[in-house]
């Protein structure tokens, strides 16, 4: 396992070092006259020249090609993400402000996604053909075709319309007030774990039929135990190393719908920041923010493969 | 004898007709076997039809148009009916600038179909290139190949997506048909990350069949081989694929243009029909906000439900696995 391990994070560095380029050549990708729109958007228009080429030197497009990917890399390394054109803050301390908030949103989603999922996913697998199966495939593929800005809307609108009533939408951070914080963003996590949930619900249920199917289950049923332990115990604890893939491999989709949810909802986490910064060709954040997340993503893929190969007893001593 | 030959000739239909019968029975059984995949299907059907026929574009040669399945142009307005709830005069109500709803939905058909299907088939043609190209002579090159699509798919979709457009508009300007076509390359390099990596495994199981290596063994070319032994025995993953991506596609086509990012106004798209500006008229007329949304889940499920029946049907043993199934990867 520990050579299955190191291969693993061997095989990260490239990948790390592909994506830093990629988002160090977004920057770069833009075309000559917005860089001289920024700049004139960013430079007030006493200052001249010299402000003109504080704004090149922040966005890193003066010095030759290689030698500007390496300051880039070792920024990043050293965990500088350079100035905020617009606030001329460190981006890094803007996105320590956001990032809990995303990480909280993030989670409460995921967690609602299970909730829903993984019981539901199991009952269609034991009472296969029954009603409660047919219902909960056409839920789950209902719930991947709704998408979540439309249900966002929907929670927004209808209730203020019907009985008066509108999620709450002034943000409170966690340390400031733990309840309110955590009521505002179930709203928004729900919304988001509904679309994660049909992914989960449909993998459920394939995993544990092909589980209920297997030899030690017909010894399990032999033995007298009961359907629960059969069901938790036995084929439940195999069906969900895959899962795991799935819930990993679901990260990506996380972060594109807290940018949606954030937008919808008023919510400062990483995904508004980053629209936002968009918006007002705000490069250096846009740059920032994008590294961050692919390196999420990367890590998160990377802790996936790692846990998988650890939850399976086949595997661990393989 | 020769004279009953004859005549069974000539009693004989054509081939054509034997082989139109062929296809009828196919998508007969098809039917029966998946009512929700024929059902979708019809969904999609119509969705095509509304798409080419919202106005008389297409039968004119593009040259002049007027309204033929869609009661009005998209952007006809008419300011002293804003905001009415459904009638028999404007079924789907009109919005704040007294635009017939349901004219906007056809038309916004043609938007999701055209962004859908341009992305997809770009995102097939690249994938099937870079995962049967990397499957096939695999060793060092698919190693170097895959650690590129590593990256490729690091990035969320939708996150990549919002810079890719920005950018792109630095480039070609403002025009909302070049915007459009901007989202479509974007979306379509997008999808098809993931889509080769699918479709590399595919190629790895078929390239270890035995009639590949008889191949072989008579001296066929490489690109005799991809082309004659291993595209024919891919091709039902990339349909299934592609109509699974399909679903993908349209959904992220709304969501960028919800954001404000993506078709630009005024051409007609769901996802910029529920942007975040309509919001205080949609406490008006709350059926401003369920049209375009109905339309949008209605596209996506039926893609998905098409998808996963033609998978069952085309190749049982994809079933139940996690990149052959329809999921979503924005929003």
């Amino acid at each position: 396992m520990g050579t299955y391990v190191l291969r693993r994070l061997l095989l990260a560095i490239p990948t790390l070092l592909g994506v830093t380029f990629l988002v160090f050549l977004i920057v770069r990708a833009l075309p000559g006259d917005v860089i001289e729109i920024i700049v004139g958007q960013y430079t007030p228009a006493g200052l001249g020249e010299e402000a003109r080429e504080q704004v090149r030197k922040d966005l890193g497009v003066d010095d030759p090609f290689l030698v500007e990917y390496f300051q880039f890399l070792g920024g990043a390394l050293t965990g500088d993400l350079g100035t905020s054109l617009q606030s001329r803050q460190p981006v890094t301390s803007e996105i320590q402000d956001r990032l809990p908030v995303t990480l909280e949103l993030g989670i409460m989603a995921m967690f609602f996604s299970l909730i829903i999922a993984l019981p539901i996913g199991v009952l269609a697998a034991v009472r296969q053909d029954s009603w409660a199966d047919y219902l909960a495939r056409s839920t789950a593929i209902g719930f991947l075709a709704i998408p979540s800005f439309w249900l966002g809307t929907i929670v927004i609108v209808y209730p203020n319309v019907w009985w008066n009533w509108a999620p709450p939408i002034e943000f409170k951070y966690f340390w400031e007030d733990p309840v309110d914080n955590v009521y505002m963003l179930s709203i928004p996590a729900a919304i988001l774990g509904i679309g994660l949930a049909g992914s989960v619900m449909r993998l459920t249920r394939a995993q544990m039929l092909e589980v209920l199917r297997q030899d030690y289950i017909r010894t399990a049923w032999a033995k007298g135990l009961q359907e629960r332990s059969v069901v938790m115990r036995h084929a439940f604890k195999n069906a969900f190393i895959p899962i795991i893939t799935l819930i990993g491999l679901q990260v990506p989709i996380v972060i594109g719908g807290t940018v949606v949810l954030e937008t919808i909802f008023n919510i400062p986490g990483m995904g508004r920041y980053l629209v936002e910064a968009i918006l007002v060709r705000n490069y250096t954040v846009v740059q920032g923010v994008n590294l961050l997340i692919a390196l999420t993503v990367i890590l998160s893929n990377l802790a996936v493969d790692v846990a998988y190969v650890y939850l399976d007893p086949r595997l661990r001593h393989a | 004898m020769a004279k009953a030959a004859e005549t069974a000739l000539v009693l004989a239909p054509p081939e054509s007709h034997r082989r139109a019968r062929g296809w009828f029975r196919g998508l007969w059984r098809f039917a029966r076997r998946k009512p929700l995949g024929a059902f979708s299907a019809i969904i999609i059907a119509s969705m095509l039809l509304a798409a080419a026929l919202a106005d008389t574009q297409v039968l004119t040669g593009f040259a002049d148009s007027q309204p033929l399945l869609a009661p009005d142009h998209f952007d006809k307005q008419e300011l002293t009916a804003t905001l009415e709830d459904p009638s028999w005069e404007h079924p789907f109500g009109t919005d704040q600038l007294g635009r017939d709803m349901l004219s906007r939905v056809i038309y916004g058909t043609r938007t999701s179909v055209l962004v859908g299907l341009g992305s997809v088939v770009l995102a097939a043609m690249i994938a099937t290139t870079v995962g049967v190209v990397s499957g096939y002579f695999g060793r060092w090159f698919d190693v170097a190949v895959q650690r590129v699509v590593d990256v490729w798919i690091s990035f969320p979709a939708l996150v990549l997506l919002l810079t890719f457009v920005e950018i792109a508009k630095g480039h070609i300007g403002l025009d909302p048909k070049r915007q459009t076509a901007a989202l479509t390359v974007a979306l379509g390099v997008l999808l098809a990350g993931g889509a080769s990596r699918v479709i590399r495994s595919a190629t790895l199981a078929i390239k270890n069949n035995a009639y590949v290596d008889a191949a072989i063994c008579l001296g066929a070319s490489h690109p005799r081989i991809i082309l004659l032994h291993i595209l024919p025995n891919v091709a039902p993953v990339i349909i299934v694929l592609t109509t699974l991506q399909l679903g993908t596609a349209i959904l992220a086509e709304a969501t960028v243009s919800f954001l404000g990012f993506g078709v630009p106004p005024p051409l007609p798209s769901w996802g910029q029909m529920l942007s975040r500006d309509g919001l205080l008229f949609f406490r008006v007329d709350p059926w401003l906000a369920f049209f375009p949304g109905m339309a949008i889940a209605l596209a996506v499920y039926s893609f998905n439900m098409l998808g996963d029946s033609l998978r069952d049907v085309l190749d049982p043993r994809l079933r139940g696995s996690v990149a052959v199934s329809s999921g979503r990867s924005v929003g």
